[in-house]
C-alpha cells in the first residue's frame, strides 16, 4: 500500500525542512519519497496544511496496568493519536518485565500509537535501590524514573545516573525537596493565601533541581527533570546547560497554559502536581521554551475518575488528563506569538526524540518511520470537543485553543482521521 | 418564606449585607435581654430543623449556633462525625445530597479543608432548599466568628471607619483571622498583622492587612488585639520556633506588652485559649478583655445568620 501526500506544507524542525507544496509518499511504513512516485494507493491533498513528524510525549500515565477505571492504553492512545502524537512513554514505570510484556501486547493490541514503557528507576520506586537497568532495558524500558516520587537519597542518584550512561538510558527526575512541600496542596502565594489551602514554595522544586543538577554535573552523566513549574527553575537549567551540564528539562501543557488563579473556587481539576505557578513563572516557562532552556512539552497526563476529584480540595487527587492536547498548546502559543513554529515544533519532535536518545524517530526523512501528522495550526476548537480520553479530569475545558491535527499516521497507518480524511481512512 | 442563600463567607458580602446583619443582631440582642426566651411570635424557624454537621472538634461553635437555632424555634439534629463513618476522602458532596434530601431548613458544617462548604452546599443544592451554613472551613473561613467579633467591636466603638485592629498569632493557618480581614476592610478598618514569619507569612498583606514585624510596636497602635493562638494541629513538619515561652517571649500579650495598649483599647480573643502562651492569664481575664462579650455576641450573631440564610423573618 503506498500513500502519498499532496500539496503539504512539509514542516520538521530535525531535518531543518520547511518546504512548501510538497509530496510525501509513504509505503510499508516507511517515508520512501519527497516527490512523486507514480499511482499511489491513497491520495491524500493537504490543501497547504502542515505536515509534520509525530508527536513524542515523554510522560503520560496510561492507567493500565491496574487503573482501567481512569484510564485504558486504548483510550489513552487513541486520545493521543488524536491529539498528534505517534508516540507515548507510558507510565507508572515498573520494575517488571512481565508488566512491560502486558503494556507491549496492549499497545500492540490497541494500536493507535506506539508505546514505550518507563522503567522504574528503583525497585518499587521506592527509593531504596536501583531498579535493574540493563535487565528492563532489554525489555524495552527506554527511560527510568520514579514518576512523581524524587530520588531522597543523593548517593542513590549518583549511582543510578552513573549506571544509565553505561547501559545506555535516560534518567527522568520529578525535582522536589519533599520538606519543604509538606502538606503542600497548590502553589504557595497570594492564592493559597486567600484560600487558606497549605502552600507549596517555588524553592521546594528549586531545591530539588539544583540538587539534581549539582550531582549530575558530578557525574558527567545526563539527566532529564520533568514538569518543572517555575522561574527559578528554568533559570537553574539555563545556567546549568551553559556550564556545560547535560540536562534536559520539559513542562506541561498546563504550566504554558494557567496559573494558580484556575484553583480560585476550590477547583479540584487545577490541582496538579507540581503546582500551578504565578503569571511570572508561566511567563517564564514559555521563555525557557522559546530559548531552548526548556527542551520539550510532556503532556504529564494523569487521569482521574469524578470520585477522585469530586471532593474536597485536600482530598483531590493532583493530575490533570492532557494526552491530547500536547500538539495544540504548542500551536496556540504560535498563534499568540509567544514562540516560533520552529521551536513548537521541535519541543514535541526532535527535543524529546534526542532526550530518549531516539534519533529515528521525531523527524521525516526518507527510509525514516512513517510517523507523521497533517496539522491545521490556525483551526480553532475548544476542548471538550470530540473528547477520546477516558478521564475529563481537565483545567481547560471549554479553553479555546489554535491549532488541530486532521490526520496522524503511524508506522504508515491512520491512527487519526478528521471527518475531512475520513474517506481515506 | 423568602429564598434560602447558603451563607460560605465573610468576603462574597458587601458592607451593606454586614451592616444588615449586625442590626438584626442588635435586634435580637435587645429581645433576649428582656426574655429568656423569644415571643413566639419572634420564632420564625419554629417546626423546623436545623443539622449542625461538625467534622471537627467545637465547644463555642456548635453550642453557640444550636441555642441560636434554638432560640428561632428550630429543632436540632447534630452529627458529630468524629465517630460517623465519614473517613477522609469521601465526598462531601454525597453527604450534603443525603442531608439536604431529608429536607432541613439549614446545615451548619464544620470541617478541616477549606472549600468544603461549597461542596456540601453543591451536593443540597442538587435535591432541596438547605441553606449551608459555614461554620469554618480549614483555614479559609469562619463568618459567624467575624460577624460576633464586629458587633463586639462596634459595641466599643461605634464606627470602625478608621479604626485600628490588631490580629496577633497565626494568621496563615486562621480562618477567624481572614473572615475578620475580609469584614474589617469593608467596613473601613485599618488591620495590622503581628506574628513569625512563618505563620504570618508577607503574601498575607494581599488581602487587606498591613504586616508589623515588630509586636511591640504594633500593641500601642490599635484599639482592639485580637490574639490568635497556634494552631498545632494545622502544622506539617517541625514546630516552626524554638519553643513556647520563645514564642510568648517575642509574640505572647504579656502584662507588660498589655500595659502598652492605647488608653480604652481592649482584648479580643475567639478561643480556644492558650494561657501563658499567646495570652497572659492575667490579661485574658483582665479589665480590657471582652472575652465573654464576644461568646454572648455569638448567639445574637448566628440568629442574625440563620435568619438571612433560611430567609425567614422574624419581625
Amino acid at each position: 500500500m503506498r500513500t502519498e501526500f499532496r500539496r503539504v506544507r512539509l514542516f520538521d524542525p530535525g531535518s531543518g525542512l520547511d518546504q512548501a507544496d510538497a509530496t510525501v509518499v509513504v509505503e510499508g511504513g516507511t517515508i520512501v519519497a519527497f516527490e512523486r512516485r507514480g499511482q499511489p494507493d491513497q491520495l491524500v491533498d493537504g490543501q497547504g496544511l502542515l505536515l509534520c513528524p509525530g508527536i513524542i510525549d515523554l510522560r503520560a500515565h496510561l492507567g493500565q496496568p491496574g487503573r482501567p477505571d481512569r484510564e485504558t492504553v486504548l483510550s489513552a492512545t487513541r486520545a493521543a493519536a488524536k491529539g498528534g502524537t505517534t508516540t507515548v512513554v507510558a507510565l507508572p514505570a515498573t520494575d517488571r518485565v512481565e508488566v512491560v510484556a502486558m503494556l507491549e501486547a496492549w499497545a500492540k493490541a490497541a494500536g493507535p500509537t506506539r508505546v514505550l514503557p518507563a522503567g522504574a528507576f528503583t525497585v518499587g520506586r521506592q527509593g531504596e535501590r536501583l531498579a535493574e537497568f540493563a535487565k528492563l532495558r532489554a525489555a524495552g524500558c527506554v527511560l527510568f524514573t520514579d514518576g512523581n516520587r524524587p530520588i531522597r537519597d543523593a548517593q542513590l542518584l549518583r549511582y543510578g545516573l552513573e549506571t544509565a550512561v553505561d547501559v545506555g538510558v535516560p534518567v527522568m527526575t520529578h525535582a522536589e525537596d519533599e520538606t519543604l512541600a509538606q502538606g503542600g496542596v497548590m502553589h504557595e502565594g497570594a492564592v493559597s493565601a486567600r484560600l487558606g489551602l497549605v502552600g507549596i514554595p517555588r524553592a521546594a522544586e528549586e531545591v530539588g533541581v539544583a540538587r539534581d543538577l549539582a550531582v549530575a554535573e558530578l557525574t558527567g552523566a545526563a539527566i532529564h527533570i520533568s514538569h518543572v513549574s517555575s522561574a527559578g527553575s528554568v533559570e537553574l537549567i539555563r545556567q546549568a546547560k551553559r556550564r556545560g551540564v547535560r540536562v534536559s528539562a520539559d513542562v506541561s501543557p498546563h504550566h504554558l497554559l494557567l496559573d494558580a488563579d484556575a484553583v480560585v473556587g476550590y477547583a479540584t481539576h487545577a490541582k496538579l502536581r507540581p503546582p500551578l505557578r504565578e503569571a511570572s513563572d508561566r511567563a517564564a516557562l514559555v521563555e525557557g521554551l522559546a530559548d531552548g532552556s526548556v527542551d520539550a512539552v510532556a503532556s504529564d497526563h494523569e487521569p482521574r475518575t469524578n470520585l477522585e476529584k469530586n471532593v474536597e480540595f485536600d482530598a483531590a487527587s493532583p493530575g490533570a488528563a492532557a494526552i491530547e492536547l500536547l500538539l495544540p498548546t504548542l500551536t496556540t502559543l504560535v498563534a499568540e506569538g509567544a514562540l516560533t513554529l520552529e521551536r513548537a515544533l521541535s519541543a514535541c519532535t526532535r527535543g524529546p526524540a534526542r532526550i530518549l536518545g531516539r534519533e529515528d524517530l521525531g523527524r521525516l526523512r526518507v527510509g525514516g518511520p512513517a510517523d507523521l501528522v497533517l496539522l491545521d495550526p490556525e483551526a480553532q476548537w475548544s476542548v471538550g470537543d470530540d473528547w477520546q480520553s477516558r478521564a475529563r479530569n481537565t483545567p481547560l475545558w471549554g479553553r479555546s485553543l489554535s491549532g488541530r491535527p486532521l490526520l496522524t499516521m503511524v508506522r504508515g497507518r491512520m491512527s487519526f482521521a478528521d471527518h475531512r480524511f475520513e474517506e481515506i481512512q | 418564606m423568602a429564598g434560602q442563600e447558603h451563607f460560605l463567607g465573610i468576603e462574597p458580602l458587601g458592607k451593606e449585607d454586614i451592616l444588615g446583619l449586625l442590626d438584626r443582631a442588635r435586634s435580637f440582642r435587645e429581645r433576649l435581654t428582656l426574655l429568656p426566651r423569644l415571643e413566639a411570635q419572634d420564632r420564625c424557624l419554629d417546626g423546623q430543623s436545623v443539622v449542625t454537621l461538625f467534622y471537627e472538634a467545637s465547644t463555642r461553635t456548635r453550642a453557640s449556633f444550636e441555642i441560636a437555632a434554638q432560640q428561632l424555634g428550630a429543632s436540632i439534629v447534630s452529627i458529630a462525625s468524629e465517630s460517623s463513618s465519614v473517613k477522609k476522602g469521601e465526598s462531601l458532596w454525597d453527604t450534603g445530597r443525603t442531608l439536604g434530601a431529608m429536607d432541613p431548613v439549614a446545615i451548619v458544617c464544620r470541617h478541616p479543608s477549606a472549600g468544603s462548604t461549597q461542596l456540601l452546599a453543591a451536593g443540597a443544592e442538587s435535591v432541596g432548599r438547605a441553606a449551608v451554613i459555614n461554620a469554618g472551613d480549614g483555614a479559609h473561613e469562619h463568618p459567624t466568628q467575624a460577624l460576633l467579633d464586629a458587633l463586639t467591636l462596634v459595641d466599643r466603638l461605634q464606627d470602625l471607619e478608621g479604626r485600628t485592629v490588631a490580629i496577633i498569632g497565626d494568621i496563615i493557618h486562621s480562618r477567624v483571622a481572614r473572615s475578620n480581614l475580609f469584614l474589617l476592610r469593608k467596613l473601613g478598618a485599618r488591620v495590622l498583622l503581628g506574628g513569625p514569619r512563618s505563620l504570618v507569612p508577607d503574601e498575607l498583606e494581599t488581602l487587606g492587612g498591613t504586616i508589623v514585624r515588630d509586636v511591640d510596636a504594633l500593641i500601642p497602635e490599635a484599639d482592639a488585639v485580637m490574639m490568635l493562638r497556634v494552631q498545632f494541629e494545622r502544622l506539617h513538619g517541625p514546630p516552626p520556633f524554638p519553643s513556647l515561652s520563645d514564642y510568648t517571649r517575642t509574640y505572647g500579650l504579656t502584662n507588660e506588652r498589655a500595659a502598652r495598649m492605647r488608653p480604652g483599647a481592649f482584648v479580643m480573643h475567639p478561643g480556644p485559649m492558650n494561657r501563658g502562651i499567646e495570652i497572659a492569664p492575667d490579661v485574658a481575664d483582665g479589665p480590657t478583655s471582652v472575652v465573654a462579650h464576644q461568646v454572648r455576641n455569638g448567639i445574637a450573631a448566628r440568629m442574625a445568620v440563620l435568619e438571612r440564610a433560611t430567609g425567614a423573618s422574624a419581625p
